[in-house]
């Protein structure tokens, strides 16, 4: 039994899907005058208005001895149990991701998303995963973190032959920690990671009432290089990212994290890009609890707002959701809370340009040209919204609409949502905070 | 018998000085007959002080509007002193023919001697009689001289109306350059202008600034070298239409220039060259010329001149008497041999240059048309592709500065890029039409 992102939306949520999906994107579709039949062709997808825009899977509770992890923006794959081992089904291949309404990439995943499907189970199952190679070069898959015998490690070369495409291997293992870990591909690792080729494993402790939290979150960082204008990402490229995303979801298009007060929340975030990230919360201090080496001492913990994720790490935090409201959670990088933007656009800050706006207009005449950047670039969002038109499958820089105006924000951002009444075990959003009288900033 | 001959002779003599040659009109009628058949009539032959204020009217008239090509050309058929020059080729050999037709004049002498008291008088005419025999090959020889002068001519005009179409061309495309060259000048001076501001407010750097200026003085030298050219152009144009003074004020039509597609062979424009090209055909009647010239020697070679006089003797006190005389070399020394064989020299020189000429027409057409159409095919990329790929990366650019991905010079800078690329396909389109009137003289006709 294989399991499928696909398995889980059927029709209807493709339908819902394909009304977010925006203008940008039909212009894929359309051929452009002397470049007849090079219509661009969306990996594996024949009609891209089909693409599903990912939202987050809650999955159930019931008939499991832990509190299922919550994937932002993806899902957890099923597994079957066979004479008492736990087989999971994992196919690689070529995936094509929303990040956000109005840009999908053509990425490389497992089971029909990238990143692939968050691989759950508890310290002391024997597991079993068999993986099916449908990309269009060999690969293998490491377990990162775990500890196991040598010979499944997954290092292409190093602990196993490749996986060929076409062919299926079998890793099996029995879970001899518990914590949060990752799974990646060690064979063409550059490009195949580069390409989106990546996912989460969490392994429960074996003891249900230890490590306890009442929402526990998961998600990886992931960047990449699409340039605007484009579809797949650049796997080259070392440093220019330009789309630094939260499991491959960029804001707005980012579920936000909603939880009841009281509750105790872990988020686990794990750092797959080229860069570290400092991951900051607002309105609650917190312990990291947990990294990919499994969990901190209690008496090693110290509080925090902001933790940096370095290259290949996982860090676990949490705290006691006690505040109510619309609480940020970033990368504190600014440039990473954006979308893509040129990197070498001219410093416009304090540069005069009115009086040349007609002189230029009048160059252009069937343009409707503005100057930018004069008083800084928050005029982006303005434009953005007057409907300027971007390059196809190209996301504004900044954007995003709160209840008080623009936000200007894009990239690794997201909010944890704290509600009195979010009833318990609802991960539904709950819209926007309504603030008790006298309790926001005030104009003088 | 002597008698006899000397008076029909004479007969003949008046009778063939007396129907003289076409006249010059006729001849001038024959080379405006030839060119209307290519496409170029109406040709004017400025003799006279009123036809020359005629021409200045027309002149006039035709300048009061927008100038096409087809109104230059009119101008130039008119009013370019070069083409009046060769018209007075006609005129030139016409004459020669008109002198070919007339006998040399008699020789008429009168002596007389005194010598003891009695004194001889003499009268005689002398007439150089065997021009009555030459004559007619000498008229011969000069209508062929004339008709090759009329075909020389016709060619001349052809050639001019294809100089003065492209001379048009070179006018028009180097004015539209400078126009089309004037937002690209524009847009440089935006990125100057910007990155001074830019400098000033201490966000570029001194040597970027200098690197934007330098860029835009550039473009100023383009603008100014488009000018020059323009200037040129222009100058060259009012040379061959002869105009100067207020002539020189007249505006271009602005009407696109057209691309037409040329056939897709090649094939039948050989012959059309070898049968029209005028000067194909004037370089025929120089081997009918030399042919004749060759046939003349041979007549000529033994004797080639032939004198009867009569004389008419008084002596006093004696009877008149009367002698009749003939002169005749003899050939001992000369036997014309050398004259003979160097007409025929001339004769082959003549046929092998018309040979080598045929073989030139037949390259130059194949070349002129291989020309056409790679001109036109580039021409048509230019207008179809590269023109509208440009316009489309200028689209591409804004969307990317809309999104700040781009910044503002690189949106000037493919601004300038679209305005350059219709520069160039402009210039590609004057050479379409410059190609197509050298392949139009070159095969003597119309495509």
């Amino acid at each position: 039994m294989r399991h499928d992102r696909r398995d889980f939306l059927g029709l209807g949520a493709a339908l819902i899907a394909s009304a977010a999906l925006s203008p940008n994107l039909k212009a894929s579709e359309h051929d452009h005058a002397g470049h007849e039949g090079k219509k661009r062709q969306l990996t594996l997808v024949n009609d891209p208005k089909r693409v599903l825009s990912p939202a987050t899977l809650i999955t159930p509770k019931e008939g499991k001895s832990y509190n299922p992890v919550v994937t932002l923006n993806g899902w957890n794959l099923p597994y079957e149990m066979k004479e008492g081992v736990k087989e999971f089904h994992i196919i690689a291949e070529p995936v094509v991701r929303e990040f956000a309404p109005g840009m999908v990439v053509n990425c490389w995943g497992y089971n029909g998303t990238s990143p692939g499907p968050t691989i759950e189970a508890v310290e002391g199952d024997r597991v079993r995963l068999i993986v099916s190679n449908k990309l269009p070069e060999h690969t293998t898959i490491h377990w990162h973190g775990l500890i196991l015998p040598n010979g499944m490690d997954g290092v292409g070369g190093l602990t196993q032959r490749a996986i060929a495409p076409g062919e299926t291997y079998v890793y099996e293992f029995t879970l001899r920690q518990s914590g949060t870990f990752m799974y990646h591909p060690h064979a063409d690792e550059m490009v195949q990671m580069a390409m989106g080729c990546m996912g989460m494993f969490i392994v429960h402790p074996k003891k249900p009432q230890s490590h306890k939290v009442d929402r526990d979150f998961c998600f990886l960082l992931a960047s990449y290089d699409v340039a605007p204008g484009t579809y797949t990402p650049n796997p080259s490229t070392m440093t220019e990212f330009n789309i630094w995303s939260f499991n491959s979801r960029v804001f707005p298009g980012i579920d936000s994290m909603n939880v009841r007060v009281g509750d105790r929340v872990r988020i686990r975030v794990g750092n797959l890009t080229m860069t570290n990230h400092p991951i900051h919360m607002h309105g609650h201090p917190f312990e990291v609890t947990c990294t990919d080496g499994g969990w901190v001492p209690k008496n090693a913990r110290w509080p925090e707002v902001t933790i940096d994720i370095g290259v290949g790490q996982v860090r676990a935090f949490e705290f006691v959701a006690t505040e109510e409201g619309d609480w940020s959670l970033h990368c504190h990088k600014s440039h990473h809370t954006m979308g893509p933007m040129g990197h070498s656009v001219p410093n416009m800050i304090g540069v005069k340009q009115d009086d040349l706006t007609e002189k230029i207009s009048d160059l252009m005449p069937n343009y409707m040209y503005m100057p930018m950047g004069k008083n800084g670039m928050a005029e982006m969002q303005d434009m953005a919204e007057m409907g300027m038109k971007l390059p196809e499958n190209t996301l504004p820089m900044m954007t995003g609409k709160g209840p008080f105006g623009p936000i200007e924000m894009g990239g690794m951002f997201t909010l944890v949502k704290v509600r009195k009444n979010q009833p318990k075990d609802d991960y539904s959003d709950p819209g926007w905070y309504s603030h008790p009288k006298g309790s926001i900033a005030r104009k003088l | 018998m002597v008698a006899r001959t000397v008076s029909t002779s004479l007969a003949a003599l008046f009778i063939l000085s007396g129907c003289s040659a076409i006249s010059q009109k006729e001849a001038f009628d024959s080379v405006n007959q030839l060119t209307a058949e290519q496409g170029v009539n109406n040709l004017q032959w400025i003799k006279t002080a009123q036809e020359a204020q005629s021409v200045d009217e027309s002149v006039r008239a035709l300048l009061s509007k927008p100038l096409t090509q087809e109104d230059a050309l009119r101008i130039m058929l008119i009013n370019n002193r070069a083409l009046q020059q060769s018209y007075e080729n006609i005129g030139i050999a016409q004459s020669e023919l008109v002198e070919a037709g007339l006998m040399r004049n008699p020789l008429l002498g009168y002596s007389i001697g005194r010598s003891n008291g009695a004194s001889t008088s003499t009268i005689s005419v002398e007439i150089a009689f065997l021009d009555l025999l030459w004559i007619p090959l000498r008229r011969e020889l000069g209508g062929l001289a004339l008709e090759e002068a009329i075909l020389t001519v016709g060619d001349s005009v052809l050639r001019s109306a294809r100089d003065a179409k492209k001379s048009y061309i070179d006018a028009r495309v180097s004015e539209e350059k400078v126009a089309l060259f004037g937002p690209i000048l524009k847009s440089h001076e935006a990125s100057l202008q910007l990155a001074v501001r830019q400098y000033t407010a201490g966000n570029l750097s001194k040597r970027d600034m200098l690197r934007i200026q330098e860029s835009y003085e550039r473009a100023r030298i383009e603008s100014i070298k488009l000018s020059r050219e323009n200037a040129a152009a222009r100058e060259a144009l009012n040379k061959t239409l002869g105009l100067y003074g207020e002539q020189t004020y007249y505006t271009l039509s602005t009407e696109s220039l057209k691309r037409t597609e040329p056939a897709v062979t090649e094939s039948g424009l050989e012959k059309r060259a070898i049968a029209n090209r005028l000067d194909m055909r004037s370089a025929m009647k120089s081997v009918d010329y030399a042919a004749a010239q060759a046939g003349y020697s041979e007549k000529t070679r033994f004797v080639d001149e032939l004198e009867l006089s009569l004389e008419s003797e008084k002596t006093t006190g004696e009877k008149r008497f009367n002698t009749f005389g003939i002169k005749l070399p003899i050939p001992i020394f000369d036997f014309g041999q050398a004259r003979v064989s160097k007409a025929q020299a001339i004769y082959n020189q003549s046929v092998h240059q018309l040979y080598e000429r045929a073989v030139n027409i037949r390259s130059e057409v194949r070349e002129g048309y291989a020309h056409l159409r790679y001109t036109y095919d580039i021409a048509h990329s230019y207008d179809e592709v590269i023109v509208q790929t440009n316009q489309q990366i200028l689209e591409e650019t804004q969307l990317m500065y809309n999104g700040m991905l781009d910044g503002i010079y690189e949106l000037l800078e493919d601004q300038r890029r679209a305005g350059e690329a219709k520069m160039e396909a402009l210039d590609a389109r004057g050479e379409v039409q410059k190609a197509q009137a050298d392949l139009e003289y070159t095969i003597g006709g119309k495509l």
